[in-house]
This record gives C-alpha cells, sequence and structure tokens, in this order.
C-alpha cells in the first residue's frame, strides 16, 4: 500500500475514532445518570426500611428521568449505528438531508464544547450517488472549522440544496477567515468524496458541491 | 462539611448532590463554571467535585479560577472518558479522580479523604 493509500486510510480512521470517542462520552454520561438515579432508589429504600416515608410522586419523577435517559441512549446508539453503517458500500444513494442531519447530531458534543449554535434549515429532499462515510467527514472537517471560524456564541446554519443537478451543502455563519491549511484539508477530503469544495468569505459561506 | 458539585449533565450533577446530602454532606450543585464562580464567592465550600470537560470552562480551567478565590479548596475530578492523558492530567491537578458511572461509596471515600476526615 502507498503513503497516499495509507494516509487515506488514517484519515478516515481518525474520523471514526473522532466520532467514536464523542459517542462513548455521551453514553457514559447516560449510565452514570441512569447510575444515580437508581442509587437514588436504593437510598429511598434504605431510609423507607428504616421508617420514613417515601414520596410515590418522587418515585414516579425517577423512573421518569430513567425512561427519558434510555431514550436518550437509544437515539445516540440508532446514530451510532447509522454512522457505522455508512463505510458498508464506497457508493451508493445518499440521502444528502439525512446525512446532514446525522452529522450536527453526531457533532452536538463538539458544538456544545465550542459554544455554537448549529441549525439545519429545512429544505427540500436532495438524493445523489456518493461515499456516505467520506461525505459525512467532509461536512463534519466543514462543520469543525465553520464552528472555530465562528467563535463562541456563534451561529451556523447548513442547508442542502440542488440545482441544474448540482447537489450542494451550504454551511452559513463563518466568522474568521478559515486558514489556507483548512481549506487544502478540505480541498483534499473534497476530491476524495467526489465534491468540491468552496469558500466564500465575503458571504461568510463554506459550500460543498456534489 | 460543604461541598460544590459542577457538571453539565444536570440530571446527574443533582441526584449526586441529593445522595452526598443522605450521607452527611452540605451539597450544592451547578451546570457550569460560571455558576460555579459564583458560588464560590458567596459560600465557604471545603471541596469542589468538577467535571473535567464542559462547555466553556473545562474542569482544569474552572480549578485555576476557582484557586483565585478561595486557595485552600480540594478538589475531586470526575471524566467520562477515562483515556490515560485525562487522568495523568486530573491526578496532578487533584487530589483525586474518578471515572463516571461513579460508586457513591467510593466518592464519600475519595472527599473524606481529601478533607482528612477518615
Amino acid at each position: 500500500m502507498g503513503a497516499t493509500a495509507l494516509q487515506k486510510d488514517r484519515d478516515g480512521l481518525c474520523f471514526f475514532g473522532q466520532i467514536s470517542a464523542a459517542i462513548s462520552h455521551d453514553l457514559k454520561n447516560v449510565l452514570a445518570i441512569i447510575n444515580e438515579d437508581a442509587g437514588l432508589l436504593q437510598d429511598f429504600s434504605l431510609m423507607a426500611a428504616q421508617g420514613m416515608e417515601l414520596d410515590p410522586q418522587r418515585l414516579i419523577k425517577l423512573a421518569e428521568k430513567v425512561q427519558g435517559q434510555v431514550k436518550r441512549g437509544d437515539g445516540i446508539i440508532k446514530n451510532m449505528n447509522r454512522f457505522a453503517h455508512s463505510v458498508d458500500l464506497p457508493v451508493c444513494d445518499v440521502d444528502f438531508r439525512e446525512l446532514t442531519e446525522l452529522v450536527i447530531s453526531l457533532l452536538t458534543r463538539m458544538a456544545s464544547r465550542k459554544c455554537v449554535t448549529v441549525t439545519f434549515k429545512e429544505g427540500e429532499q436532495v438524493h445523489g450517488k456518493g461515499d456516505p462515510f467520506t461525505i459525512q467527514m467532509l461536512m463534519a472537517k466543514g462543520l469543525e472549522y465553520a464552528m472555530d471560524s465562528a467563535g463562541r456564541d456563534g451561529e451556523l446554519g447548513i442547508e442542502v440544496s440542488s440545482a441544474d443537478s448540482v447537489n450542494a451543502v451550504t454551511i452559513s455563519g463563518l466568522g474568521e477567515t478559515l486558514p489556507d491549511e483548512q481549506l487544502a484539508e478540505l480541498e483534499s477530503i473534497a476530491v476524495k468524496a467526489g465534491s468540491e469544495s468552496a469558500y466564500v468569505p465575503q458571504d461568510n459561506i463554506l459550500i460543498f458541491k456534489f | 462539611m460543604k461541598i460544590l458539585l459542577v457538571d453539565d449533565e444536570s440530571e446527574l450533577v443533582s441526584a449526586l448532590a441529593e445522595r452526598l446530602s443522605f450521607r452527611g454532606f452540605d451539597a450544592d450543585w451547578v451546570c457550569s463554571g460560571a455558576e460555579a464562580i459564583d458560588k464560590v464567592k458567596e459560600n465557604e465550600y471545603d471541596l469542589a467535585v468538577l467535571d473535567v470537560k464542559m462547555p466553556r470552562m473545562s474542569g482544569l480551567e474552572l480549578r485555576a479560577e476557582l484557586n483565585k478565590i478561595r486557595s485552600g479548596l480540594k478538589y475531586i475530578f470526575l471524566s467520562g472518558h477515562g483515556s490515560e492523558e485525562d487522568y495523568t492530567v486530573g491526578a496532578a491537578e487533584a487530589e483525586c479522580y474518578l471515572v463516571k458511572p461513579v460508586k457513591i461509596e467510593e466518592l464519600v471515600d475519595k472527599i473524606n479523604l481529601a478533607l482528612g476526615s477518615k
């Protein structure tokens, strides 16, 4: 395997690892909350055994909290599964709207850490052919750099559109100018994803065309 | 003993505070570094339990800020990751470093140990 192919594999692995780490962090938090809610139930049981009165409403609220966390965990695992299966086929039908929403969900923790709000702008259904894993990597890297550019309390929008047989994913709301090395990296991933990336600093937007 | 718990997961930190209060601690909780700074300015805490990774201000950054306000405060760090890097940083910067999910008995032991009350 040549150096270029090795680097391509490593870029993909790094992205997979970055997303997996974020997912594992979220799941750890879900488990930690369920653990504490179960602990509270144990505490209440021990106190009841010692003659203290149990408030049924408190138990109902605790049960609802556990159910809420199970639902949250289920959503995280569903996203993880969709992301994991994105490597199944090198080229397949891609629902760009669905894929964009998935990338936004996968980057929720990053956005929270960087104090940036990412809003998906509802639009038309856009389908095309492509490598879903590499397209996700491109969108995620673009969003990451857009978050850095927008800065704390930044508000990014992301929109999917289609015109004249060209599908586009547009990230708006960027702030500071993207450095050349970030643009070069995005261009490199865009080539692998069969895409073209364009940065329009005067409009504060980043566009990926497929 | 007065303890402040800080974690951006409100359900987690509120439950932990309640469980610590059942065990005789006077435990407050907040969900951000900014709120923690306000609390420490207003109260005489003995120990702070800090989540390592929080938005806006990490546990390590918060510790540095809190030290400026109250130099004798003891710290325990909590993390969901438990990576080697986190552990090394946490162990060097705090009295103790625990990985979520935490066993309440272990947390109580570590608090008592940090405060020299056992």
